[in-house]
């Protein structure tokens, strides 16, 4: 299969600035490199601070990388400009985490989405009311709710108008950023089963971040797991479930909560240690060898690469590579 | 270890907020009863109620709620006719309440070992520097890295986790018999929360506490409690063993709930989630607030409010489905 978005060795860096000068860098995203599928979904997963979300900024260039290049359907999208990135701004969309500061309370709906469609320079349907509401029908909602505020839904209607807005210039690939984490779960249920329902209508792209495993296990068909800015493990969904490799994933699958009394009490957990490290200055050699059960000498020194140990299955520890 | 003697019973507490839009029934009518040395959940959604009843038994409900009746009997003392001063000693020794969010629960401008010297002080006749001493071995219990400079330490230098070990130290302080944990994981990362779950569990059993935690985690309750109780939009719909609970649940409401969280362990084509949304809390639907949402409603359930009654050996429900006609006529 033809990769349809390429990521090149992404570094994304931030100054922590004290007074005038830089004190040190966050290192957000450090050397990535992966490629994601047309027609997949993509799951990224990590605790807060991993730089997951920085990572799904990069992807639609929200934000410029330090360095590194995003290929997205063989176009370094750092290099586009003008019309061109008007271009791929309607290729490319974004779903927010929060829907209660993704909307602008002073917007109704109506504008809201055509908004969207106007800032891309999308061409306009001849008639844009019809338009906006066979979108919001798309996303179960209707025609009544056209000119009302955010503020008169509740959480789960927002993240369907955040929805519809990301729809409406027609993209092909959407970077979902933790679209149901400031939601209930019996909503949560509503948000993906919609997504996975457009996914298969129009063969949409997901990038789908998350800190809930189980969510991201449900939705996505391949999974990375970051630690610290970078890429330990990735891997089909299933596969990662069932065989995890690198020393973190299986502690973080160790500790997910598990809504079944008898699995959840006879298993056994991985505990690491200590507390995640400050992503201004990350361990030296493995990131996660501090916390690891399993860290050798080697890994203080020298950095674990993302090798692929079986099909489709990678992994950045020490304790996989041979010689 | 479970021993039946109540140690906590709330019956028919009513807690409202007066508000400019009208009168939220946060806690509509809840009858509580938790043993000596369990672990109970009280589980449930946003809005329904479950934070409120915790403070309410610690009569700390913020204005404009008020407890508009119920009784709180608590060791055999009733907080709801206690005067301030009294509940006052009760509060950070009886009963300790460790709330969602740490950073707010410590003040910024104290170190750590002074907010929990004083809570020590507070509640016993001791010197400060003793409570001071006693405040390190606290430390020492809650396993925090490098306890002793952590004393002198200010919140804003500790993470979340940290900050929260914090909280649970000063909560134990005093030996209480009751801690009340709401939520007390949901503002921390997953690997964070098991080990703070686990010490949560660990301190419970080692200083024989019982434990009263407030969640909307459904996978924290099968880990770590005894009972749950399920809560809607202010009113108990579902009280039983957790075994019994996640294998045979019978409200509806609980059904849905366990059929919309995505299980990591199995392959899940598709979620089920609960029809609707969450009503307003100020207009209520009459019957069973559940009716609107319910897969099974019948003609009954949009008229006449259901009673929360025994169907099996503890396991109590509030729904018609479940009531032989003799029950419905002696409601009426």
């Amino acid at each position: 299969m033809k990769p349809f978005i390429e990521v090149k060795n992404l570094t994304k860096f931030f100054p922590v600035k004290a007074l005038f000068f830089t004190k040190g860098w966050v290192r957000a995203v450090d050397n990535v490199s992966f490629t994601i599928f047309k027609g997949e979904t993509f799951g990224l997963v990590g605790e807060s601070g991993c730089g997951k979300t920085t990572l799904g900024r990069l992807l639609i260039r929200l934000i410029e990388p330090t360095s590194g290049t995003v290929y997205f359907d063989g176009v370094n999208i750092y290099s586009l400009k003008g019309k061109d990135l008007r271009e791929f701004r309607k290729r490319a969309q974004i779903v927010f985490q929060d829907p209660y500061s993704s909307l602008n309370p002073r917007m109704v709906v109506f504008d809201i989405i055509a908004e969207a469609i106007e800032a891309t320079h999308a061409k306009i349907p001849i008639n844009i009311e019809d338009h906006i509401v066979s979108l919001l029908e798309q996303v179960g909602l209707s025609k009544e709710h056209l000119y009302r505020y955010p503020h008169e839904f509740s959480g789960g209607q927002r993240q369907r108008i955040a929805i519809a807005r990301a729809l409406a210039v027609n993209p092909e690939f959407i970077v979902l950023d933790e679209p149901t984490s400031a939601l209930d779960v019996s909503v949560q249920a509503q948000i993906l089963n919609l997504l996975k329902d457009l996914q298969k209508k129009y063969g949409f792209t997901y990038l789908f971040i998350s800190h809930d495993l189980a969510v991201v296990k449900y939705m996505s068909h391949r999974i990375a797991v970051m630690y610290l800015g970078k890429i330990v493990e990735l891997a089909r969904s299933e596969e990662l479930f069932e065989r995890p490799l690198h020393p973190y994933t299986q502690i973080l699958l160790s500790a997910i909560p598990i809504p079944d009394p008898k699995i959840v009490r006879t298993r056994k957990r991985l505990k690491p240690k200590g507390e995640p490290p400050s992503p201004i200055n990350p361990p030296t050699g493995c990131r996660f060898h501090p916390r690891c059960p399993y860290a050798m000498t080697k890994c203080r020194v020298s950095e674990p690469p993302l090798v692929e140990i079986e099909r489709d299955h990678y992994v950045a520890c020490w304790k996989y590579v041979k010689g | 270890m479970k021993e039946n003697k109540v140690l906590l019973k709330i019956e028919d507490l009513k807690v409202y907020f007066n508000t400019y839009a009208g009168v939220v029934k946060a806690v509509d009518g809840v009858d509580l009863s938790i043993f000596h040395g369990e672990s109970f959940a009280l589980v449930g959604e946003t809005g329904c109620g479950k934070s409120t009843v915790a403070r309410a038994i610690l009569r700390l409900v913020p204005p404009p709620g008020r407890i508009v009746s119920g009784r709180i009997i608590f060791d055999g003392i009733d907080l709801m006719k206690l005067p301030e001063d009294k509940l006052r000693e009760i509060r950070g020794s009886m009963i300790a309440y460790i709330c969602q969010d740490p950073t707010s629960a410590l003040d910024p401008l104290f170190t750590c070992g002074y907010q929990i010297a004083e809570t020590i002080v507070s509640h016993n006749s001791i010197k400060w520097n003793d409570a001071w001493n006693k405040s390190l071995k606290l430390l020492l219990h809650v396993a925090i890295p490098e306890a002793k400079k952590r004393l002198r330490n200010f919140p804003h230098e500790l993470s979340g986790g940290m900050k929260q070990r914090v909280v649970i130290s000063m909560s134990i302080s005093n030996n209480p018999k009751l801690l009340i944990a709401d939520e007390p994981t949901t503002a921390l990362d997953v690997t964070i929360q098991a080990q703070i779950m686990d010490l949560i569990k660990s301190l419970k059993d080692k200083y024989n506490m019982t434990l009263l935690l407030i969640t909307h985690n459904l996978g924290l309750v099968a880990e770590y409690c005894d009972r749950v109780a399920v809560m809607y939009l202010g009113k108990i719909v579902e009280v039983a063993d957790v075994y019994e609970l996640f294998e045979r649940p019978l409200h509806p409401y609980t059904q849905g709930l366990l059929r919309a969280v995505p299980n990591p362990l199995k392959k899940v084509e598709r979620l089920y989630p609960i029809a609707g949304m969450i009503p307003s809390p100020i207009n209520l639907p009459p019957g069973c607030r559940f009716h609107p949402r319910c897969p099974y409603v019948m003609d009954r359930c949009k008229v006449s409010e259901p009673p929360l009654v025994e169907i099996g050996q503890g396991h109590y429900v509030a729904c018609w489905k479940y009531v032989k006609g003799e029950v419905h006529e002696a409601i009426h």
